[in-house]
Formats: structure tokens, sequence, C-alpha cells
């Protein structure tokens, strides 16, 4: 009986590796997320996702009046940009869409994502098709309300400066996507994501 | 005339005396930065490690700062959706640290009187807590804390 308990033990823990495995090696094709896209850039020029079809996408939703969340995000695709070799890099295109089209503008963006890493393009538009792409990658974003959150270590307040700095309190995905080179999206990573295991499933698509 | 000299006398010794308090304070403070930002940004964020070394919990309620206007935010993950919010202040519990660090507690500077920081520069900031410590530190501005 004690030696069916192990070996059902062993027998468990082997599974859990080999699924754990597999699930690093393979990232699977998602179904009823994302899709192609067009927005003016950074660059310049308009950018469709398909105009990518050569790289692997990491693509992320953000805005520049966020102090902690993007730059960190920014900084952690950064890091993983940098371990991989020159060749490598040219396969794989960042995308920063700005869910402020209040403030963010294609120039701002440029300015921005340049100081960070001049790879990267940043990508706004219209409320409209900011939504519409939003709404692809379920990546829905909202200005916050007055919510009041208490926990141990915040209690919020809500004021007359609160309602004026509502304008760039966003809440957005925390999702990086990946998006192989048929533009499918074939997993998230985020800023959590271990950056040796984003470098080898960024590979892994290639 | 003397008078003034007088209460310039005073003014001086209660701020030796503060400066003191702070050397025999609960409060310690160390290892803050600030991300280093594009110029154009118009917010900027601050990280410091807090020990608490006092017998009593110790609350961070404000943090001033030449740059501009600071907020003590927190950002929340809920349902693969991230937010920041303001929070009213941070709990140090007693004999215990808290570490404001990316994607949690954090200082954020808005409404910036200065230009922002360039790497490699500090940028400084009074921390405020409700037993009356004050901390002046300077925040190292990097971009690989």
């Amino acid at each position: 009986m004690k030696n069916s308990t192990l070996i059902s033990a062993i027998l468990l823990c082997l599974t859990m590796i080999l699924l754990s495995n597999t699930a690093l090696a393979k990232m699977p094709i998602l179904k009823g997320i994302g899709g192609d896209f067009t927005l003016k850039s950074s660059k310049g020029y308009e950018v469709s996702l398909s105009d990518y079809q050569d790289k692997v996408v990491m693509l992320f939703f953000g805005y520049t009046n966020c102090p902690d969340i993007c730059p960190t995000t920014i900084a952690h695709i950064s890091q993983m940009i940098k371990t991989l070799t020159p060749e490598q890099r040219t396969r794989v295109q960042v995308l920063f869409i700005s869910i402020d089209t209040d403030y963010d503008t294609p120039e701002h963006l440029n300015k921005y994502l340049d100081y960070f890493d001049p790879s990267f393009i940043g990508l706004v538009d219209e409320r409209e098709k900011i939504d519409q792409v939003a709404k692809l990658y379920h990546a829905e974003y909202s200005k916050l309300a007055n919510e009041k959150v208490t926990t141990e270590f915040k209690k919020l307040s809500v004021d007359d400066e609160q309602q004026e700095q509502k304008g760039y309190l966003y809440s957005h995905s925390a999702k990086i996507f990946i998006i192989d080179t048929q533009s499918r999206v074939r997993g998230f990573f985020y800023v959590g994501t271990p950056v040796t295991d984003m470098k080898e499933q960024v590979i892994s698509l290639f | 005339m003397k008078l003034i000299k007088l209460i310039s006398g005073l003014l001086l010794s209660a701020s030796l005396m503060s400066a003191t308090s702070v050397l025999a304070a609960d409060i310690m403070a160390e290892k803050a930065w600030s991300r280093a930002m594009p110029p154009t940004a118009r917010v900027l964020p601050v990280y410091v490690t807090l020990r608490n070394n006092g017998a009593k919990d110790v609350s961070l309620v404000s943090v001033s700062s030449t740059y501009g206007q600071a907020e003590l935010h927190q950002t929340i993950m809920e349902n693969d959706m991230m937010k920041m919010l303001p929070v009213d202040f941070i709990v140090i519990g007693s004999k215990e640290q808290v570490k404001l660090a990316p994607m949690g507690l954090h200082v954020m500077i808005k409404n910036l009187a200065l230009d922002v920081p360039t790497e490699d520069n500090t940028l400084p900031l009074t921390l405020n807590f409700d037993n009356g410590e004050t901390i002046s530190l300077d925040a190292k501005v990097t971009r690989t804390p």
C-alpha cells in the first residue's frame, strides 16, 4: 500500500515536471483573442500588426503618464531584449499601445520610448480605434472611478484633488502579449516573468 | 533686533534638535532610488526601503520634494488588470521593514516644478512620519537599481 502511494506520488511529480516543461517549450495558439489592427505610430507612419509577420511581437498597453507600471514593464522587456544576439533582436518587435488618447500623441510616444529603447514602437490613435484593439485583445481599460479601497496598508480618500488627477489614473491590462510570426497570440508575460523564461519562449517562436 | 536674534537662535536650536532626533530615530530609510525617466515625463516614481526599529508601528504619512507634488501610491493587480491607487499612509510595523518597490507601493511625483532629473543625479525627498520623525534623503536617479 505504502509502495503504491509512493509510486503514485512519483508518477504525479513526473507528470508535473513533464507538463511544466511542455508548457515552457511549446506555447499554445490562443483562440478568440488578438487580430490585426492599424494605428498611428511613434515612427511617424501607420503600423499594422501584419507588418511584422517576420517577427515575434511583444505587445502591451499603457500610457506615458504612468510612473510605476509602464516604465517597469518597459525596463523588464528591455532587459530581455538586451540578452538577445543582434540577429535575434532583428526578429523581435515591441509595440506599446497607449490608452491615453487624451494626452499621448505619436510625437510624445516617440520621445518617451526613444529614451528607454529606440527600437520600441509606440501606437496611439483615435479613442475608438484604440478601444477596438483593446477589445480584440480582451484588454479593456478604464479611467479609474472614485473607488474606495481599504486594506492594512492603504485607505483611499476621495477629495477634489483626486478628482483632478483621475485623468491619468488608468486601470489597464497587465499582460505582455506574445504574438507569433503569423499574428497569432501565443501567450502572455508579466513583469514577474523571469527574463530567461521570456527569452526562451520568444526564441521558440522564431 | 535682539528679539529677532533670539528668535533666530531658538529656530536654529530647534532645527538642530530635530536633526539630532533623526539620528536617534526609530525609522531608517535606505536604498532610495528613482527610475531615470525621459525629459518629457510628467511623473516620477521613487522607491525606498523603510525599517522601523521602534517598539510601535509608525506610518509614513506624506512626502515632500522640491521636484513637485509627491503622493503615496500603490500598484495593484486584480484579474490581470493593473491599477494605481493613492494611499493615505503606509504602515511600518514595529521591528519590520516595508519596501516601496516597482509594481507595489511607491511615491509618485507629479506637477513637476523642475526639469526631470537625469541619470546618476539625485532627487531630494523628505519623508514625514506620524510619530513626528522626518527623514530627508537623496534618491539616486538610475535606470538600473
